[in-house]
């Protein structure tokens, strides 16, 4: 079949086409534009997971399926997609998320369906972007469809969460395109070739004064994304006042997307930078860990508690991107990243069935749901263990493997990890303390439990990361590869003086 | 009469399309007249724009019961006058044809609107506008009587009195600067958009800047040497102060046809990037930004003209959830007007940094894409209103087949120039490259 010639095209095309279909039905038959998107956005994740054997092998290149589409000719823009074993990672991740997504709820206007497929064709086009011009495209197409979700399916303040969300993604990009448009610049100088690709910045030197101030930029750019301090407000506005679901897809990939920007862009072209900014990136994530474990311990909001949780897990995971061993680094933050976003999703999707019930956030107000939820208990229970990183999840794989790329236990960022995970365990078992076991209020009744729908939900998420965190093995063969080349990659040399880029022998990364 | 009017244009693009020809530029009427590859594009650009002016007219029309041929024939007019000025190799055909087009559009909107500001609109547009021209009159004569010809294709070797010489280009600019809205020659800009007929808008919004733009690039864009260094920094506060200023009185701006107009503002901001660029690029990036611009605009109007009024202002207030298909056309257009990607405005944003990036602006482009933020951002706040929860109220939306023809040929090009902007990029860098 010709279409199976072009796989990547195929794990964005399937979604968008899906788009195009929902658009079409008729806005009456609400079932049929549902189950339309489920069916569409699942058989991406099937294509997506058939396409597993092809990494990980023994003998596998660290990214086996490459394409190359000409799109702005004049400007160098291309569609140049490569999927390698930890895009493939998040490319799944992303199929699992939005199909529970579309099935968590109700019926939905068509409208939120073909959004929510355009998101998942952008986030998949996004995880096997090889051009940054690209990459910012689906970065915002992303961003344009989680704006309209927030703010036309989110409650009075959902415009407010839309717009501090965009303003921090509009910024983040900006300095990302003005990193992309300074090297494709240089290319151009050393090349003759204007481009923006992986292949068309390989080996070109950059002038040393130059360098620190592009690794900022693009650190700037993937740091409004994970989020980091001091680029964070949108995360805990996003969980307080988005409709659930779209919380707990912002929270799950959009961190993602970031931690991928960081090991596609960041570390192969900026290495010498990277080393620069290793310690002080490190300390960044460090304070964000802090403030967000104490913040997290003490909020009144459920929502927003669990968004300063997630924006610990999430600083962890840019730990690894700091550490001496930067491919046990890698492989730690990606599977901790699989772990939290599967947890947090799981735990904003109950939010969300705990505010369909009482329509309350605050946690004063609510308490003692165990005993008419014992369902949803044991629901939040589960996923608060994800959450952590316990021993059979996939964060403890991550977790662990962080730590072994330490320089050692006592070293700061090995202290703020510990202390941040205490800060966490506290806050998660503070707040099922609170919220399941405190004291019930009589006044309001009883309470229905999760439906079959909402149990099923959180029950595959479940299942999804006890699978992970049992069997780690296909998976870290997977990242494995890829972590260990984008380590070794040092493409991007730099010149001592300041003269123009030219292609030139490569800078050996120290030991 | 609009339906004549429209067949009547396409007819003539026809012809002209016929007779393109990039080869050897011809010259006649005595030097008045040049016939390129510049000539050819602009052209086409003057009657696609003109057929879409006639849908929003037609679209308009029937709200106003006293709407007669006359305003067709303003606006052929307005085209007229353009394309004459398109294919000027002489600043007396310059004068001419963007007279001509003034003259126009100063009737239009004291003829035809049913606005309260009618009156003050005519005499905002009409002021400026003859005092503009009255000094681009004296500086012509002073272009003459330091070269002793008033051929644009005048050399360095030519000039006798560089002052003189000097001082006749300052009056023409400041002659086009307000044709295009340029800083500081904007300030009548937004309150002419307001009151003029919304049938109009987009011919008023986009002639005079168009028609400006391509005289200064006819004058300067080949002389760059000879004016650049003396008015790079002149150039260089056109852009920053256009785009800063347009940016930042759109951001607060509730009415749309306001906000479009303040929009403009800020596009020919980034449209003088190109121009300081200075170079095959520069120019080429500000041809492909100025249809990108023409289609959104014309997009944007399109919806405006279907939106209700209240208060003599539009309410868009969750437009786009009552009529999604029109939201989503005017969702489109902005999301182009702020150059966010994939659209085709994200393809003219970039080709402009990077032209300036090139010739060595770099503080330029860094600006240019600080307020870049600044467009998205009040993108995004139009959008967040537009999809808001609809307020009570009885106005009943105008949905005509010629406002939906208008907003869905905009839309669709748009989105076709985001796809394949390279077909039009290549017509666009040979139009540039007679520029140079």
């Amino acid at each position: 079949m010709v279409l199976m010639e072009y796989p990547l095209l195929l794990l964005i095309g399937i979604p968008l086409g899906g788009a195009l279909v929902t658009v079409l039905v008729p806005a009456e038959y609400k079932r049929l534009g549902r189950g339309g998107a489920i069916t569409f956005s699942l058989a991406s994740l099937i294509f997506g997971s058939w396409l597993w054997p092809l990494f990980g092998g023994a003998d596998s290149a660290s990214m086996p399926l490459v394409e190359y589409y000409s799109w702005i000719a004049p400007l160098g823009i291309a569609v140049h997609l490569g999927l390698d074993g930890i895009g493939l990672i998040f490319v799944c991740a992303t199929g699992i998320l939005v199909a529970i997504v579309l099935a968590a709820e109700g019926l939905g206007t068509k409208g939120f369906y073909t959004l929510l497929l355009v998101l998942h064709a952008a986030f998949n086009g996004a995880f096997m972007a090889l051009d940054l011009f690209f990459f910012i495209c689906c970065v915002v197409v992303a961003g344009g469809s989680l704006f309209f979700l927030m703010g036309i399916w989110g409650g009075q303040q959902g415009w407010a969460a839309a717009n501090r969300f965009a303003l921090i993604a509009i910024v983040g990009q900006l300095c990302l395109a003005g990193a992309a448009l300074y090297m494709g610049k240089t290319a151009q100088a050393a090349t003759g070739h204007l481009g923006f690709s992986l292949a068309a910045w390989d080996g070109v030197l950059l002038p040393a004064s130059t360098h620190i101030w592009l690794a900022l930029l693009m650190t700037l750019g993937f740091i409004a994304m994970i989020p980091m301090f001091p680029l964070h407000t949108w995360l805990s506005e996003v969980c307080a006042f988005a409709p659930a679901r779209i919380a707990a897809l912002v929270v799950g990939l959009w961190p993602a997307l970031g931690l991928w920007g960081f090991v596609r862009f960041g570390l192969p072209f900026l290495p010498k930078a990277t080393l620069d900014i290793q310690n002080p990136l490190g300390l960044l994530a460090v304070f964000g860990m802090v403030y967000g474990g104490l913040v997290g311990l003490v909020h009144g909001d459920l929502s927003r508690r669990l968004a300063y949780n997630g924006m610990v897990m999430a600083n962890i995971t840019v730990l690894g991107l700091c550490k001496v061993d930067l491919g046990l680094g890698i492989q730690g933050s990606v599977l901790l990243m699989v772990g939290s976003s599967l947890a947090l999703g799981g735990l904003l999707l109950m939010v969300g069935a705990i505010r369909r019930r009482l329509a309350v956030d605050r946690i004063e107000r609510l308490g003692g749901l165990a005993l008419s939820m014992p369902l949803l208990a044991g629901g939040w229970f589960c996923a608060s263990l994800i959450l952590l990183g316990m021993p059979g999840t996939p964060g403890f794989v991550g977790l662990w493997s962080l730590l072994l790329g330490s320089r050692s236990v006592v070293s700061v960022d090995g202290i703020g990890l510990i202390l941040c995970l205490t800060l966490v365990a506290a806050s998660l078992a503070r707040t099922f303390y609170q919220v399941m076991l405190g004291e019930g209020r009589a006044s309001r009744g009883a309470i229905a439990d999760l439906n079959g729908r909402e149990f099923v939900v959180v029950l595959v998420l479940f299942l999804v990361s006890l699978g992970i965190g049992l069997t780690p093995r296909p998976l870290l063969k997977r990242v494995e590869t890829t972590a260990m080349y984008a380590a070794a990659k040092s493409n991007f040399g730099i010149e001592e003086d300041d003269g123009p880029g030219k292609t030139g022998s490569k800078e050996k990364r120290p030991e | 009469m609009g339906y004549l009017g429209i067949c009547g244009t396409l007819l003539v693009l026809s012809l002209v399309l016929e007779a393109w020809d990039v080869g050897n530029a011809e010259i006649f009427w005595g030097g008045m007249f040049v016939r390129d590859a510049a000539t050819g594009f602009f052209e086409v650009f003057v009657l696609v724009l003109v057929v879409l002016t006639l849908f929003a007219a037609l679209a308009w029309g029937p709200q106003v019961p006293d709407a007669t041929g006359e305003a067709y024939l303003l606006i052929m007019m307005v085209g007229l006058g353009m394309m004459l000025v398109g294919g000027a190799a002489d600043l007396l055909m310059v004068f001419l044809g963007l007279e001509l087009m003034s003259l126009a559009l100063y009737a239009l909107p004291l003829g035809f609107s049913r606005s309260a500001l009618a009156h003050e609109v005519g005499l905002k547009s009409i002021g400026p506008g003859i005092i503009a021209s009255g000094l681009g009159g004296y500086g012509l004569v002073l272009v003459y009587g330091a070269t002793g010809s008033t051929s644009l294709t005048v050399s360095i070797g030519q000039v006798q009195s560089l002052n003189l010489w000097m001082a006749g280009n300052a009056l023409l600019l400041v002659w086009l600067g307000t044709k295009m809205a340029l800083v500081p020659f904007h300030t009548s800009v937004s309150d002419i958009q307001q009151g003029i007929s919304t049938g109009f808008s987009t011919l008023l919004n986009i002639g005079p800047k168009a028609a400006g733009f391509w005289v200064a690039l006819r004058i300067w864009g080949s002389s760059a040497e000879m004016i650049g260094e003396r008015w790079a920094g002149v150039l260089w506060m056109g852009a920053v102060l256009g785009m800063t200023l347009g940016n930042l009185l759109a951001l607060n701006q509730r009415d749309l046809k306001r906000l479009l107009a303040y929009v403009g503002v800020a596009q020919t901001g980034y449209w003088m990037v190109g121009w300081c660029a200075g170079s095959q690029a520069g120019y080429t990036a500000v041809l492909f930004n100025l249809i990108v611009y023409a289609l959104a605009v014309c997009g944007a109007f399109g919806v405006v003209l279907a939106c209700p009024e209240r208060d003599g202002e539009q309410h868009y207030r969750g437009f786009g959830r009552r009529h999604p298909v029109w939201g989503a056309g005017l969702a489109c257009c902005l999301w182009t007007l702020a150059g966010l990607p994939p659209t085709a405005g994200f393809s003219g944003r970039f080709y402009l940094f990077f032209a300036a990036f090139e010739a060595g602006q770099i503080w330029l482009a860094v600006l240019g894409l600080v307020n870049s933020a600044v467009s998205a951002y009040i993108c995004l706040n139009v959008l967040a209103r537009l999809y808001a929860r609809p307020e009570d109220g009885t106005e009943r939306a105008i949905l005509s087949r010629e406002a939906f023809a208008l907003v869905f040929l905009a839309t669709a090009g748009c989105l076709g120039l985001a796809l394949w902007p390279a077909p039009l990029m290549e017509v666009v860098g040979a139009a540039a490259a007679v520029f140079l």
